[in-house]
């Protein structure tokens, strides 16, 4: 889990790259400004490549924090 | 997997006013009504230069919290990219090989008198719009 927290921080680093990799276990869809539609498709394009996932769109839904992410991430890599 | 540019879709706060200008500027004609497009959550014009194959749709919000409103807010303009495709199922599964996100699953559209879309999007930020292909003289 620490291994994967560290490479979604990288994810978001590639995708938001204004924010510190201290500040980003924190982040919402509603406190990063330019978080819209287009940085979620991006986000969940680089989380794809970084793990492996190939991710549904019934499952955009969970891109919407960070801990939700990791959390959908450690559950898609735990169960493959 | 055969695709086909269809149409360049531009994000706009007012479809006639941007349609005027579109005549004006460049010689664009109007090939369809304004139609409401529910699931866009916007209006939609498609607009052609004479003689030429690929339409310019005009994208507007439909009301104040319309998917397309943050959008607009940034600037609008270029919006998505469609290509037409003959088997809609197959152009999916190889673009979602090749490392694209399905945004929407095939589904009916109303601006296209019910042949069946999907959204597509990847890391550059410009989303895919899939179209099947539709008979002699459709859109």
């Amino acid at each position: 889990m620490p291994d994967m927290r560290s490479r979604l921080v990288e994810c978001f680093r590639a995708v938001f790259t204004d924010l510190s990799n201290e500040a980003i276990p924190d982040v919402s869809m509603n406190s990063v400004a330019n978080w819209d539609s287009l940085a979620t498709i991006t986000l969940v394009s680089v989380v794809q490549e970084e793990f492996g996932l190939q991710i549904e769109p019934e499952d955009l839904g969970q891109f919407v924090a960070f801990d939700r992410i990791l959390e959908y991430v450690a559950c898609r890599v735990g169960a493959s | 997997m055969e695709l086909n540019l269809h149409h360049i879709g531009i994000l706009v706060a007012e479809i006639p006013l941007a349609a005027s200008e579109y005549a004006r500027r460049f010689g664009y004609v109007a090939r369809t009504a304004i139609i409401h497009d529910p699931m866009q959550t916007a209006y939609v014009q498609f607009l052609a230069l004479p003689g030429t194959p690929v339409y310019l749709e005009l994208v507007a919000p439909d009301r104040p919290d319309s998917k397309l409103t943050n959008a607009l807010r940034k600037g609008g303009g270029l919006n998505h990219l469609c290509y037409v495709v003959l088997d809609l199922e197959a152009a999916c599964l190889h673009l979602r090989a090749e490392g694209m996100i399905l945004i929407q699953a095939p589904i009916a559209a109303v601006a296209f008198e019910g042949r069946r879309l999907a959204w597509l999007g990847a890391r550059d930020r410009i989303p895919i719009e899939l179209v099947e292909a539709g008979g002699p003289g459709s859109l």
